[in-house]
């Protein structure tokens, strides 16, 4: 036999240092992975996700109710929490919007932010407009 | 899972101990070798654009990133004295064969970097004279000549040690 492939020979005859056993992990798992092949193999039993729906539906039935029991009604007055008028009225004789065109609404504070009041100026004839302020929480 | 058609992870799988050996004998430390095989196969399996010779363009991906390795990390403090070879002891080894592969770390340590990175590559690497090559961009004829001076060179080393091999 030839010395160099003697000498080879012997060279391959020694066992070599193996790899961590964490490395297939590694490397495999830097694969970038596809978005569908997130949810792939993930089916979603279906009494869970019909339970998760039903579950929603309800707590949405409920909500809705709550929300609507707080919302004015249109006469200004909240339905369910008592009879209250949360728009007051300056004016006595203001409680019907006078006939006329509107021609103005504004905040009469003078602050665009202020919520809480409003002015309404209508245009009953030529020479002649009445202007309602409302003050309350709802405006 | 990947994909079992991926032809990198198909290299890697039967690779894998070559490429691991290769790298350990550029970086010396177990830990950083597999880091660089992990750092090279996360930047090739995100590249487009691979060559039909897919084994020589990993193996030098992943020894590109143990010399990378090598020159961000300072020396290991303490090189595995057992270079690239298992240091657990199998049932039926015996100390002629413990004796023997000492003989072998010595003498490839003794070998200048290229000659050693090339017997490695050659008889651990499973690469041919022409693969080392292309994996080292050095014409074929000076891989053949790092290969016989450090065959050489081992080979006396060796025999003043046990005669004639």
């Amino acid at each position: 036999m030839d010395p160099s492939e003697s000498l080879e020979s012997q060279l391959r005859s020694l066992p070599l240092r193996p790899p961590s056993q964490h490395l297939d992990e590694r490397v495999l798992a830097s694969r970038p992975q596809p978005i569908g092949a997130i949810w792939s193999g993930r089916q979603i039993p279906l009494w869970a996700a019909v339970s998760v729906s039903l579950l929603m539906l309800i707590a949405g039935v409920f909500v809705g109710r709550s929300v609507r029991t707080v919302l004015p009604d249109a006469m200004g007055t909240v339905a369910g929490a008592g009879n209250h008028t949360r728009i007051n009225l300056l004016a006595e004789d203001s409680s019907r919007p006078p006939d006329g065109t509107v021609g103005l609404h504004t905040r009469p504070a003078g602050n665009p932010f202020d919520l809480t009041q409003t002015a309404v100026e209508f245009i009953t004839s030529p020479d002649r407009a009445v202007v309602q302020i409302s003050e309350g929480n709802d405006l | 899972m990947p994909k079992p058609d991926d032809p990198l992870a198909d290299i890697y799988h039967e690779w894998r101990q070559q490429l691991f050996t290769c790298a350990l004998a550029i970086t010396r430390c177990q830990a950083r070798a597999e880091d660089a095989i992990q750092q090279a196969f996360y930047q090739m399996f995100r590249r487009d654009d691979r060559p039909n010779h897919l084994k020589a363009y990993v193996f030098r991906v992943v020894r590109n990133a143990a010399l990378d390795q090598l020159r961000r990390h300072e020396a290991p403090s303490q090189p595995l004295s057992e270079f690239i070879f298992d240091p657990r002891v199998g049932p039926d080894e015996s100390a002629e064969m413990r004796e023997c592969r000492q003989r072998v770390i010595v003498g490839l340590l003794g070998l200048n970097i290229d000659e050693r990175e090339t017997i490695v590559q050659h008889v651990y690497g499973g690469l041919t004279f022409q693969e080392i090559s292309d994996v080292r961009e050095v014409p074929r004829g000076t891989v053949v000549s790092w290969y016989r001076r450090g065959l050489q060179k081992l080979r006396e080393t060796w025999e003043q040690v046990n005669g004639p091999v």
